[in-house]
């Protein structure tokens, strides 16, 4: 097993060699193509639960597993003119199904009538979280994975719709507004309860290296008969100049009849340095349903304390390492598929690359 | 601890070494009409976080290919951004769809060709390179 990790590692480090060689490949006047990718493994101490991200069937136990952060992605982007550009990402990665699967994730049409304002009609992220944009794209994080406990918490996939962004500088510092509407799928395994009539809006604010962002997303979910009205909020924070790079996020989700399973709150703190080309970081997570006297819920109670390392190692590729702990109270938690009991513990490696 | 103290310093050597090379200064078309910029205007041309300029009119960025001495010596300067710190924010912002680094030349006399071509066309390039053809609209 370790021999096959090796290789798996040692591959991926010649391909992301041979591939960060190249930039964006640039076709004709108008088109870019270019992508990024993740080749990561990740195991745990336990094999009484698989442990995964969002809603993935299956992941890791002491058996080492590749897909759960292994993603490859590939974008066009065609740019008429000044205001009008066409977007089409398509991403392989974990889905509902244990293998990879490959769907378009963003295919966009992008028109910004004046320098402020920009209004997207398409296939988008559902940006209820400070990094949603860009969680797939491991190279653009400091971290390994997006904390489950915060990141899972939203189970909407993307958004089939449009979104209108006003961007306004105010002295030295930069106010975005932001409001969408559209339909969505539920990301379950399994089960596809219909999303419809996706609204929300988001407000953020960016001076030096500060970031400060609200969102508030409201939706109908129709499941089992029932037609629910799905909120989910959203506070977050970024600080990063000078070395120092700490972010925080606090999320509510609830819904209006089924309050007592949704209910839950999560949160995180990432605090990270840059020596050089090395970048030490420590996460802290934590989830918790609102509802204790409930006896079931869509997730559970989960605590992870996680320190990590990404290595800039190449110009186009970072190497990372990341050890957890993660207490669920003999709970399935938020992260695995059945209870667990005791700590567990998981380590993970992965390559980040961009092309 | 002295392997930290040994990469630290190392660190701060290259900074060092990076900044004594030379001096690079913001340059513009002579037709253009704009004078001078602020550190923070440029930086927003150059992280495409501005689209015009102050005093209007359509803003061309251009860089120069990664490594380019005087590169990361710019980008630190004006954006605060290192190399490997503006290849992930060029990521965020691309694979977001939300835009695309500036098109990069090879070196100052492209740089110095295409501003000729185009007024709106704003590059850098090394103090020394300086002549009738370009003005200095911001010296970092």
């Amino acid at each position: 097993m370790k021999m096959k990790v090796c290789a798996a590692v040692a591959l991926a480090l010649v391909a992301s060699h041979a591939i960060s060689a190249r930039a964006d490949v640039q076709l004709g006047e108008h088109a870019t193509l270019s992508g990024f990718g993740t080749f990561g493994a990740v195991k745990t101490d336990t094999d009484q639960a698989e442990f995964g991200k969002d809603r993935q069937p299956g992941g890791a136990t002491r058996n080492p597993d590749a897909l759960v952060d292994s993603n490859l992605g590939v974008q066009l982007t065609v740019k008429a003119n000044s205001w009008l550009s066409a977007t089409v990402q398509v991403l392989a990665q974990r889905r509902d199904h244990e293998a990879m699967d490959i769907e378009p994730e963003w295919a966009f049409i992008r028109v910004q009538p004046m320098d402020d304002l920009t209004l997207r009609v398409g296939r988008m992220t559902l940006p209820a979280f400070l990094i949603s944009d860009f969680r797939n794209v491991g190279y653009a994080n400091t971290w390994l994975r997006a904390p489950n406990e915060v990141y899972a918490l939203s189970v909407f996939r993307r958004l089939d719709g449009a979104d209108l962004t006003y961007r306004k500088a105010i002295g030295s510092s930069t106010v975005t507004a932001s409001v969408l509407y559209g339909d969505s799928d539920l990301l379950t395994a399994g089960m596809r309860p219909g999303v419809d009539d996706v609204r929300g809006g988001s407000l953020s604010w960016e001076y030096d290296g500060l970031t400060v962002r609200a969102s508030r997303t409201l939706a109908d979910v129709l499941f089992a008969g029932i037609d629910d009205g799905y909120i989910f909020n959203a506070f977050g924070a970024t600080w990063d100049r000078d070395n120092l790079i700490v972010q925080a996020e606090y999320v509510q989700r609830r819904a209006t009849l089924l309050g007592d399973i949704v209910a839950s709150d999560g949160h995180y703190l990432m605090a990270g340095y840059r020596l050089g080309n090395v970048t030490p970081y420590a996460t802290f997570a934590r989830t918790k349903p609102e509802y204790r006297q409930s006896p079931i819920h869509v997730s559970f109670d989960q605590e992870t304390k996680a320190l990590g390392l990404r290595w800039d190692a190449f110009s186009s590729a970072a190497i990372k390492v990341q050890v957890e702990s993660i207490d669920t109270q003999g709970t399935p938690g938020i992260s695995f598929n059945a209870p667990v009991s005791g700590t567990v513990h998981a380590i993970s490696a992965s390559i980040d690359f961009t092309f | 601890m002295k392997k930290l103290h040994a990469i630290l310093a190392s660190v701060t050597f290259a900074a060092l070494a990076a900044t004594a090379h030379a001096d690079v200064v913001v340059v513009m078309s002579t037709k253009s009409t704009v004078d001078t910029l602020t550190k923070d205007q440029v930086s927003d041309i150059f992280l495409g976080k501005a689209a015009t300029f102050p005093q209007g009119g359509q803003a061309v960025p251009i860089d120069l290919a990664p490594g380019a001495m005087n590169r990361d010596q710019f980008y630190t300067k004006v954006t605060g951004r290192t190399a490997v710190q503006l290849k992930s924010y060029w990521a965020k912002q691309s694979f977001s769809g939300k835009g695309t680094a500036p098109k990069a030349v090879a070196g100052d006399d492209e740089v110095k060709k295409l501003i000729a071509a185009n007024p709106n066309t704003i590059g850098y390039i090394d103090k020394s390179r300086v002549d009738s053809t370009v003005k200095v609209v911001f010296e970092p």
